[in-house]
């Protein structure tokens, strides 16, 4: 009977060991992994940017990491003006990546009277071969802007660089103190 | 695209709590070979692991990752000292040298084998916070202790060296 008593309180103490191991251990494994699960940034540069062009406005401004530019572009009343090669758009990274044009804004608005100098403003997406990958066209009637849909997404191969060209078309007559501003966005993946 | 989650230095920590868990399981069946009270404070080193990862989670989670490694690697050092301590407990006082071997076998060898897959793992993907130099250190030390505790605890060799100390103890 002691025998047997002495045996259930070495086992009691030993499951008791038992959970209580169990409950360090998983609290701590839990621990653990809500460390691993903690969400991390790591700042590294931009993969897909922007390279200045052979046909680079005068004017423009390329932004610190190449990741924004600004080109300072201009338009011929009744004209044509091409900008062959005024910007291009440079994969620095091993793998593909794909990206697409997106209109944000345009100024002035629709509805004013200084649109109706504009006629188009059309960018073209060149790959390395010379092929036209997207037209993203913006133009004109009367007063109001027809600002392009947003591109599918086009694949920029690894080390690639392709081009992105300007033409722009005035109206007759165009004043020449009007400027437009837009803003388009390159969504990359 | 998702990549493997790399290694903390909190796993040397981890690692160190299951160890001391696994000690103080290991020591509690055998009382007789063990002191009484052992299994209980291995498992309150076992919680002072645990008390470790969450003020490194919940209360100092801004600290550097070098100063978390030390302190974790620390940890995993004492883990590792307390598993070969308690082999030379077995082989030097008791003289249990079955036991001892058997505890070096399924215990110490495969306790330095996982803390030094470990830390050559995470020195490997952290070469400036554990250079080579201290990789190769610490890859060299377990080896050492492994390879000394082998012979150790060799059944002839241990006989031999701990039969002339009786004798000797006897002769004075």
């Amino acid at each position: 009977m002691n025998l047997r008593k002495a045996l259930s309180r070495k086992y009691i103490k030993f499951l008791i060991l038992i959970a209580m191991a169990a409950l360090i251990g998983t609290a701590s494994a839990a621990i653990y992994y809500s460390v691993l699960m903690q969400p991390s940034v790591t700042i590294t540069g931009a993969t897909v940017i922007f390279v200045s062009g052979n046909d680079w406005p005068t004017g423009s401004t390329l932004g610190t990491n190449s990741t924004w530019v600004a080109l300072a572009l201009k338009a011929y009343p009744n004209a044509t003006l091409t900008y062959d090669q005024p910007l291009n758009i440079t994969n620095t990274d091993t793998a593909s990546h794909l990206f697409r044009l997106r209109n944000v804004s345009i100024t002035p608005a629709s509805g004013t009277t200084s649109v109706s100098n504009f006629t188009a403003i059309n960018f073209i997406v060149e790959d390395a071969a010379g092929t036209v990958q997207a037209n993203f066209d913006y133009n004109t009637t009367g007063t109001t802007w027809n600002t392009p849909t947003t591109t599918g997404y086009m694949t920029l191969p690894a080390s690639t660089t392709w081009i992105i060209s300007v033409q722009t078309t005035a109206a007759p007559g165009a004043s020449s103190t009007v400027t437009a501003s837009l803003v388009i966005s390159v969504d990359v993946q | 695209m998702t990549y493997p989650a790399q290694i903390q230095p909190q796993l040397f920590a981890l690692v160190g709590v299951f160890l001391f868990l696994a000690l103080s399981l290991l020591t509690y069946p055998g009382e007789d070979r063990f002191p009484k009270k052992l299994p209980y404070i291995y498992q309150v080193a076992a919680f002072f692991g645990l008390l470790i990862l969450v003020v490194n989670r919940f209360v100092l989670p801004e600290l550097e990752e070098s100063t978390r490694l030390w302190y974790c690697y620390g940890y995993l050092v004492a883990v590792l000292a307390n598993v070969i301590g308690t082999n030379v407990y077995l082989t030097v006082p008791k003289r249990q040298y079955k036991t001892s071997r058997n505890w070096s076998a399924v215990v110490t060898f495969p306790s330095i084998l996982i803390s030094t897959y470990f830390v050559a793992e995470y020195g490997f993907t952290q070469t400036s916070l554990m250079p080579s130099i201290e990789q190769i250190t610490v890859l060299v030390s377990c080896a050492a202790i492994a390879t000394c505790a082998g012979i150790l605890f060799s059944k002839r060799i241990s006989h031999a060296l701990f039969r002339n100390v009786h004798i000797r103890e006897v002769t004075k």
